[in-house]
């Protein structure tokens, strides 16, 4: 069996021989081309489209709305009319394991729909409500911009979350099982010059063990004879940026630190009197 | 070939624990083609219909006409269909912890996708925002034949949706699980395609961190797709990581203990765990005791049954080694005789180097046709011949780069199959990979950090460098003079737990930015501890927001003096203090930018980040010592 990687088309046209040619020689072709490309796609996949949702209507964003039940009380059809379009259209909802939804393309704002359930005019007590100006209740739900955007729905979502609050301090007693990066950490503390207490010292979880990497020095690495000797091995990314030193010898303190710049790294050497 | 059982699923989604998944799978029905396919097209006819006449009521705000009224009712009657974006949703492939995975078919394409619902309330209350977060940011701007593809994400007030690549041929763990072991040139196929798609994450400073065979799928031409990327983690310069994550039959030691360690090397003993389960049909660690499992890791000692042959024993023992540093790195592994077999072209195309330094003007117009990216195409460029390859755009250029080359690599490969040119490979010539000359020639420019030969004479001469400053006293009683040396010299700090501390002097007005450091007390043995000193480079303001999170957990290199913009292409020398003296020492002197030494800027020259960041190290040393 080769390793043939074109396995959309294939499977999109089954047996015959001819029409798999053609897709796959319309593939090259598509591969082919300059102008108008997005990205190539060599599994003939559908165009890479990099956007948050925000399709082709102006500012529309899809909203799924559900209607659940139980298993003992299983409705046949369940539709949903509302504001967005003045009351007009019931959209029949489609049937899934726990529950009826559909999903609707709507501007961010304020609006107010209801159910029908086999017939009868039903609003969710789970969901938000409201009165309209005849006294009748309807749900309601306000949909925001910030909802549509990927990271900032996930931004928003992590902030309130458990890991967010423990992240921030807030509340150290509860334990939380996501652990993002340092970096992350970092960015939700702010500078201070209080010194901690020494209890609180005390307290904490010893030091961590120092990883062997770190115990690698570039600069203690024998060169040999045939290469450049200002030419040091390759480090690994965890060797960056980490101060190194010799002791102090003859009242002269010196530090080096190796740094990323664009495809090499450069080492830095400082001699200070002291 | 092996026949299987065509299952019509995708994979589950996988809570971090064999306990926790929910096993639930549903089977599409077997129909005729034709049916399915008329099926479809009545469904996108609808779908454009639907959609014509909600645009004509939109843009109506009269009231229809009673009989038109009932027409546009009884035509909505009909269309009880889901849509996300570009694709209407199907029947459900399966359930996972955060929800359900359901076929999508693109409306006019009729392409096929899986579309993984997340349900924002419940992986909220879950705690894994988080790892939700990290699979989009690491996933998105991937393109590899042997990587599952995320298309597009798109979020809703209660849902986000993950529109990924639809893969038909179920889990390479029920591939094992139903054929036992493998002979070996399937399993050396199915491993040259695993090891290609992690060098791929870890070329781009991706960690995978769950690699198994639950998290290995299969196509319908039984090629692999790495997926799951949701332990996975950027790797930044300088850091290390310490989350214990992963399954533990497949976690490296360092890993399982709770010990920092750097990415790749975790991701290389799964595979090999990996690589033993295609040989043999078993686990080389297992055991239901977990503390047992755990004891027989640590241990690295492992059954090697009689039908393994010697190089392929050889390559298992090397990546299944305890020591991180001895163990086998994706260089080894790609370098191994056995690998090297039957190995196809374009898993590792080679890299023409000296290209690197020419800017591909089409990747840079591709750049910008991202809509996530609102730039031109000086942007782009502009951020390329900056000072910082971590730029966000120079990310997304150096992907596309990348992905041309696989692409370019994989339609030789359609083409030759196409017109068949070219039969199975008989025993011929073995071709030195280009991989292996590209080493073998940089073996001779560069030496290697495993390079160990030293003369005696020269020791004796050379001084020893080491990392930060030791101290034999208690970790609590280290740090408290640490902070203590740092108020008295006016800096500031944050603090990430005790023994981790962010420190820069006190600006002098609110707008001023001073370097960064983070301070670090190692423990080295059992009374010596260690102050790790690194410097943090500054996080460029203005960000586009969307990269935002990315770009944060970037390590940037250091600025040049006196310019912090993206758009300089020069770097000018740094100043020499009164009384110290600046030795730079560049590793390779290809690059004669270099050693270019233009004026200093206008506005006055300032220290380097990297001179600032050698400052505060000198006087919090100096104060340390009194």
């Amino acid at each position: 069996m080769g390793n043939n990687q074109s396995g959309g088309p294939d499977a999109r046209y089954g047996g015959p021989n001819d029409k798999a040619g053609l897709r796959r020689h319309r593939m090259m072709s598509e591969t082919a081309k300059i102008a108008g490309q997005v990205l190539p796609n060599p599994d003939g996949g559908p165009p890479m489209i990099f956007d948050d949702g925000n399709e082709d209507k102006s500012g529309e964003c899809p909203v799924v709305f559900r209607w659940s039940f139980t298993q003992n009380a299983q409705p046949r059809v369940v539709h949903i009319v509302g504001s967005w379009d003045n009351w007009q259209t019931r959209i029949p909802m489609v049937k899934s394991t726990n529950d009826f939804s559909t999903i609707i393309d709507l501007q961010p704002g304020q609006y107010e729909y209801k159910f029908q359930v086999d017939g009868s005019w039903v609003v969710d007590d789970n969901q938000g409500k409201a009165q309209d100006v005849h006294g009748n209740e309807n749900n309601m739900i306000n949909i925001q911009d910030s909802d549509f955007a990927v990271f900032e729905a996930l931004d928003e979502d992590f902030q309130s979350s458990t890991a967010g609050e423990v992240l921030r301090g807030e509340s150290e007693s509860t334990k939380n099982h996501d652990t993002p990066n340092d970096r992350e950490l970092e960015k939700l503390r702010s500078f201070t010059q209080e010194i901690p207490s020494m209890d609180m010292l005390r307290k904490a979880a010893g030091p961590p063990v120092i990883p062997p990497q770190l115990m690698q020095v570039l600069l203690n690495k024998e060169t040999p004879e045939s290469c450049d000797p200002n030419v040091l091995p390759e480090p690994n990314h965890v060797m960056l940026n980490h101060m190194y030193a010799l002791s102090i010898k003859d009242s002269v303190m010196v530090l080096s630190s190796t740094q990323r710049y664009r495809k090499k790294f450069v080492t830095t050497l400082l001699y200070k009197p002291v | 070939m092996f026949s299987h059982q065509d299952r019509d699923r995708d994979r589950k989604e996988d809570g971090g624990g064999d306990g926790t998944e929910m096993k639930s799978k549903s089977r599409s029905q077997p129909s005729g083609l034709n049916r399915v396919k008329n099926l479809s097209r009545k469904l996108s006819a609808k779908s454009r219909k639907e959609r014509k006449d909600r645009d004509s009521t939109d843009n109506s705000s009269k009231m229809s006409s009673p009989g038109g009224e009932t027409s546009t009712k009884q035509q909505q009657e009909l269309k009880a269909q889901i849509k996300i974006g570009h694709y209407i949703l199907k029947e459900t492939l399966g359930v996972g912890t955060f929800g359900k995975v359901k076929v999508g078919i693109h409306e006019t394409t009729q392409y096929k996708v899986a579309v993984k619902i997340l349900n924002r309330q419940k992986i909220k209350s879950l705690d894994v925002v988080g790892k939700i977060r990290r699979e989009i940011q690491n996933l998105s701007l991937f393109r590899h034949p042997h990587i599952i593809r995320l298309y597009q994400v798109i979020s809703t007030p209660s849902d986000i949706f993950m529109i990924m690549e639809h893969v038909s041929g179920g889990e390479l763990f029920d591939y094992i699980v139903k054929h036992g072991r493998l002979k070996t040139a399937e399993a050396r196929r199915f491993f040259q395609q695993i090891i290609s798609g992690v060098d791929y994450c870890h070329r781009h400073m991706v960690v995978h961190r769950d690699l198994k065979p639950e998290n290995l799928l299969l196509d319908e031409q039984n090629n692999v797709k790495i997926a799951d990327f949701g332990l996975s983690n950027i790797m930044t310069d300088g850091d290390f990581l310490r989350t214990s994550c992963g399954s533990p039959n497949y976690a490296a030691p360092e890993v399982i203990s709770g010990k920092l360690y750097a990415g790749p090397e975790v991701d290389v003993w799964s595979c090999g765990v990996i690589l033993y389960a295609l040989l043999c049909g078993t686990l080389p660690f297992d055991d239901e005791h977990v503390p047992s499992l755990f004891r027989k890791i640590k241990s690295g000692v492992f059954p090697t049954p009689d039908f393994l042959e010697r190089p392929i024993v050889n390559l298992l023992h090397h990546m299944l080694c305890v020591d991180p540093m001895k163990r086998a790195t994706i260089k080894d592994v790609i370098a191994h005789e056995w690998f090297q077999k039957d190995l196809p072209n374009y898993l590792f195309p080679p890299i023409n180097e000296s290209e690197a330094s020419i800017v591909d003007i089409e990747a840079v117009r591709e750049v910008t046709e991202f809509q996530r990216y609102h730039v031109a195409e000086e942007e782009v460029t502009s951020a390329l011949l900056g000072d910082d390859p971590h730029h966000h755009l120079s990310i997304a250029y150096n992907l596309i780069v990348d992905n041309k080359r696989i692409a370019d690599e994989t339609a030789k490969l359609s083409i030759e199959e196409f017109y068949q040119v070219t039969p199975n490979k008989g025993p011929g010539p073995v071709h030195r990979h280009p991989e292996r000359i590209a080493a073998s020639v940089s073996s001779k420019i560069t030496p290697t950090l495993d390079n160990t030969e030293a003369s005696g004479a020269n020791r004796n001469k050379r001084a020893k460098w080491h990392l930060g400053i030791r101290s034999q006293s208690r970790p609590e009683d280290i740090m408290f003079e640490v902070f203590r040396a740092m108020k008295q010299l006016d800096m500031e700090w944050k603090v990430l737990n005790p023994y981790h501390v962010i420190v820069r002097r006190k600006p002098d007005a609110p707008a001023a930015d001073p370097p960064k450091m983070s301070l670090q007390l190692y423990q080295v043995d059992q009374r010596s501890y260690l102050l790790d000193f690194k410097s943090l480079a500054d996080e460029e303001s203005g960000s586009a927001s969307a990269s935002s999170s990315r770009h944060a957990s970037m390590s940037m290199p250091q600025k040049p003096a006196g310019i912090r913009g993206t758009r300089t292409s020069s770097m000018p020398q740094a100043m020499s203090m009164e009384a110290s003296i600046e030795k730079m020492e560049v590793h390779d002197f290809s690059d004669m930018s270099c050693d270019v030494t233009p004026p200093p800027s206008p506005g006055g020259a300032k220290l380097s980040q990297t001179m600032q960041f050698f400052e505060i190290c000198a006087a919090l040393i100096g104060t340390l010592a009194r």
